[in-house]
C-alpha cells in the first residue's frame, strides 16, 4: 500500500496505518532531524510536531503522490526555523547513546568506531552547507533525486550535480582528516 | 554512439558508480556497471571504497535513533485527532459493503432454516392429493371438444 493510501486511511480514523508509515519514516526522519539540530530531545519534539503537520495538513492533494518529499520539506523547513531560533545545535551528541552502544561493543571496536565517527564528523562539518544539506536527504532521508528536487525546488539535474559534488567534497575532506589524524 | 550492449569503459563506469551505489541509474545502465565492476579489478575496488565511505555516513544513526517512548507517544497523540468518534463508527458499520461470500452464506442459512422450520408438505402433484369426490367433479366437467380446438400437430 502506498504511503498516501495509509495518509488516508488514517484520515478516515484507521490508526493502525500511522504505525505503518511511523515504521517506513521514522529511522530516515529521526536521522534527518538529529543530525541537524544535535540535541536528541530536540530531535524528538521536532519528530512528533514534523509527523503530525503533515498528517494533518489537508492542503496537500494526496493523488499527487510524494508523500516523502512533503514529508522532507516540512522537515527541512521546521530544522531550518529551529537553528535559526536556538543555538544549541552545537550541543555534543547525546551521551545516553553512545553509553548504551558502549555496553554491547568491546573496547577496541568502541575506539575505532568512535575515532572513525568524529573523523566523520570532522569532514560534515567542512562541507558547505548545500553539500550537507544534499547529503542528508539522499544518505539519510534516503530519498531519490526526484524527491530531494521536489524538497529543493530545483531541477533533477541540479540535485545530481550537488550529490556527485557533495560527495565529491566529503571523500577530500574524509582523506584531509585522515592525513590530520594520522 | 551509446549502444546498449557496447561494455562500458572504466571512465564510463566512474562517472556512475555515485547513481549506482544509489540505485538511479536507468536498467541497461545498471547491468552494464555491473558487468564492468565483475570483471574489473580497479573499478571494483574504487566502488568498495565509495560504498564504505557513504555507508560511514550512516554510523551516527546508531546515536541517531528515536527512543522507544516516542512511538507510543505520537501514537497517542495521532489517536487523539484521528480516532473515529461513536457516530462515525456506527455510520461506517451501517454502511460497510457486505462481499459476496458473505452474503451467499447468509442466504444458504436462511434457505436451511425455512427448510426445516417449515411444516412437511405432500410432494404429491395436485391431482393426486384430491380427494376422490373432486376427481369425479373433474371427469364430469370433461369435454373432448375441447380437444378438437387444437392443432392436429399438437395432438
Amino acid at each position: 500500500m502506498s504511503d498516501e493510501d495509509l495518509v488516508k486511511r488514517l484520515r478516515e480514523g484507521d490508526i493502525s496505518a500511522f504505525d505503518e508509515l511511523y515504521r517506513r519514516y521514522h529511522r530516515r526522519l529521526f536521522g534527518y532531524v538529529a543530525r541537524q539540530v544535535r540535541d536528541g530531545a530536540q530531535a524528538e519534539d521536532l519528530f512528533q510536531e514534523i509527523f503530525l503537520t503533515v498528517l494533518e495538513d489537508r492542503s496537500f492533494d494526496l493523488s499527487q503522490g510524494r508523500f516523502a518529499a512533503w514529508l522532507f520539506t516540512v522537515a527541512r523547513n521546521r530544522c531550518l526555523n529551529a537553528l535559526r531560533s536556538d543555538q544549541r545545535q552545537r550541543r555534543a551528541l547525546a551521551r545516553a547513546a553512545d553509553e548504551e552502544r558502549a555496553a554491547t561493543r568491546s573496547p577496541d571496536d568502541l575506539s575505532q568506531t568512535l575515532a572513525r565517527g568524529r573523523t566523520l564528523q570532522g569532514a560534515i562539518e567542512r562541507l558547505s552547507t548545500a553539500h550537507q544539506q544534499v547529503l542528508l536527504l539522499k544518505q539519510v532521508g534516503e530519498l531519490s533525486y526526484r524527491e530531494i528536487a521536489e524538497v529543493q525546488q530545483v531541477p533533477e539535474g541540479t540535485v545530481k550535480s550537488r550529490v556527485h559534488a557533495a560527495i565529491a567534497a566529503l571523500r577530500g575532506a574524509l582523506d584531509e582528516e585522515e592525513q590530520w589524524d594520522g | 554512439m551509446d549502444r546498449t550492449d557496447t561494455p562500458f569503459t572504466c571512465q564510463d563506469v566512474s562517472e556512475r558508480l555515485i547513481d549506482y551505489h544509489y540505485d538511479e541509474l536507468p536498467a541497461t545502465e545498471r547491468g552494464r556497471v555491473a558487468r564492468h565492476l565483475a570483471r574489473c579489478g580497479d573499478c571494483a575496488r574504487a566502488y568498495c571504497a565509495l560504498h564504505a565511505d557513504l555507508t560511514a555516513l550512516g554510523w551516527s544513526d546508531d546515536t541517531a535513533r528515536p527512543g522507544t517512548d516516542l512511538h507510543q507517544r505520537l501514537r497517542g497523540a495521532v489517536e487523539r485527532r484521528f480516532r473515529r468518534s461513536l457516530w462515525q463508527r456506527l455510520s461506517l458499520a451501517v454502511r460497510r459493503p457486505i462481499p459476496v461470500y458473505q452474503a451467499l452464506a447468509f442466504a444458504v442459512l436462511v434457505l436451511l432454516a425455512l427448510w426445516f422450520a417449515l411444516p412437511a408438505r405432500p410432494l404429491s402433484s395436485t391431482n393426486a392429493a384430491l380427494q376422490p369426490s373432486d376427481r369425479q367433479v373433474l371427469i364430469e366437467n370433461y369435454d373432448a371438444a375441447d380437444l378438437m380446438a387444437l392443432s392436429p400437430n399438437t395432438l
